[in-house]
């Protein structure tokens, strides 16, 4: 009982200064299964269209360069924390893109691929 | 000449201050980290895609542009801070004065069709990007500087959707610069401006 009396000010300034906080984490897009494809599986100038479209599934967009066409694959992470004072609110968002894409020539096989820098965890 | 200011006029304004200021914020909308490009690397005539994918990863959006391809990246870092004061004798409410900036970073690689960088801009730059005053509850915690046009899914999300658009944007696919099929476009682009009129978009709301 005398340790909760003791704590009662602590508790009560808490109540006051903290009135709500919240964080979320958003996803969106393709999984981003390129990530846990082994790179070895993945070869310029031998891998075509559709062993992509196996290992990874339908890309997020698909376009035509002139001869050229292009996988872009594309998963989106948007992390944000908001905390609510009484004299200080605060609230950050980031977005974060986890991409790869795939240059295919006329026959279908794969001439140039990257991956982003950025890394988004699976699942 | 100006009567000098005495360091108790200042500590009295500070103290007013203090007990008038309520709910301060600060608010910030970050994408990715800001590319570090030196003026020299990638050479347009002397790189390659191979060379930009390795040094850059891939692009925020890509679109072929004449018989090449050109490729975006954008980044941004959008900040608000709010000064709330309390407003005499209502309670719960406070006055608060909001004020955004921006510093965004847009890169424009141009390609031929061979995959040779023809051109490369990169702009970056810092902006104010808004203002406002409003009325809210103590607890209440929004940005009173529209930033949505930034923070919006990226364009590939929709991509599948283009099909379903109504029939103004339906028939403007084909200059649309989410498809990729001949143009780009820079993040917060007015749409009452330029190849989106076609669509006959409704105006944006007001604030």
């Amino acid at each position: 009982m005398m340790t909760l009396l003791k704590l009662a000010p602590a508790l009560l300034l808490a109540f006051v200064f903290s009135v709500g906080c919240a964080s979320y984490d958003r996803r969106a897009g393709v999984e981003n299964f390129w990530r846990e494809t082994s790179l070895v599986e993945i070869q310029d100038g031998a891998t075509t269209r559709a062993q992509i479209l196996e290992l990874l599934g339908p890309p997020s967009q698909l376009i035509a360069l002139g001869d050229r066409v292009v996988f872009y694959y594309l998963r989106e992470r948007t992390r944000g924390r908001i905390g609510v004072f009484v004299l200080y609110n605060m609230q950050t968002e980031n977005i974060s893109y986890d991409r790869a894409i795939f240059f295919f020539d006329e026959e279908g096989v794969l001439v140039e691929h990257s991956f982003s820098r950025e890394e988004i965890p699976l699942g | 000449m100006a009567e000098a200011v005495r360091p108790g006029g200042l500590a009295a304004v500070a103290l007013a201050l203090v007990l008038v200021a309520c709910g301060c914020a600060n608010l910030r909308f970050t994408r990715g980290p800001f590319l570090e490009l030196d003026a020299s690397a990638l050479p347009p005539g002397e790189t390659r895609l191979h060379d930009v994918l390795a040094e850059l990863g891939p692009p925020d959006s890509l679109s072929r542009i004449g018989t090449g391809f050109a490729f975006l990246y954008e980044r941004f870092d959008a900040r608000e801070r709010q000064l709330g004061l309390s407003v005499p004798w209502v309670e719960g409410l406070k006055l608060v004065l909001g004020r955004g900036t921006l510093r965004r970073q847009a890169l424009l690689l141009e390609f031929d069709a061979d995959g040779t960088l023809l051109t490369r801009r990169l702009d970056d730059r810092s902006d104010r990007i808004g203002s406002g005053v409003a009325l809210q509850f103590v607890v209440v915690v929004a940005p009173l500087v529209d930033v949505s046009a930034f923070t919006d899914r990226a364009p590939q999300h929709r991509w599948g959707a283009g099909l379903l658009h109504p029939l103004p944007q339906g028939l403007n696919r084909e200059q649309d610069p989410d498809t990729g099929d001949g143009s780009l476009e820079q993040l917060a682009t007015p749409r009452k401006a330029g190849q989106r009129t076609l669509e006959a978009r409704k105006p944006e709301a007001p604030l």
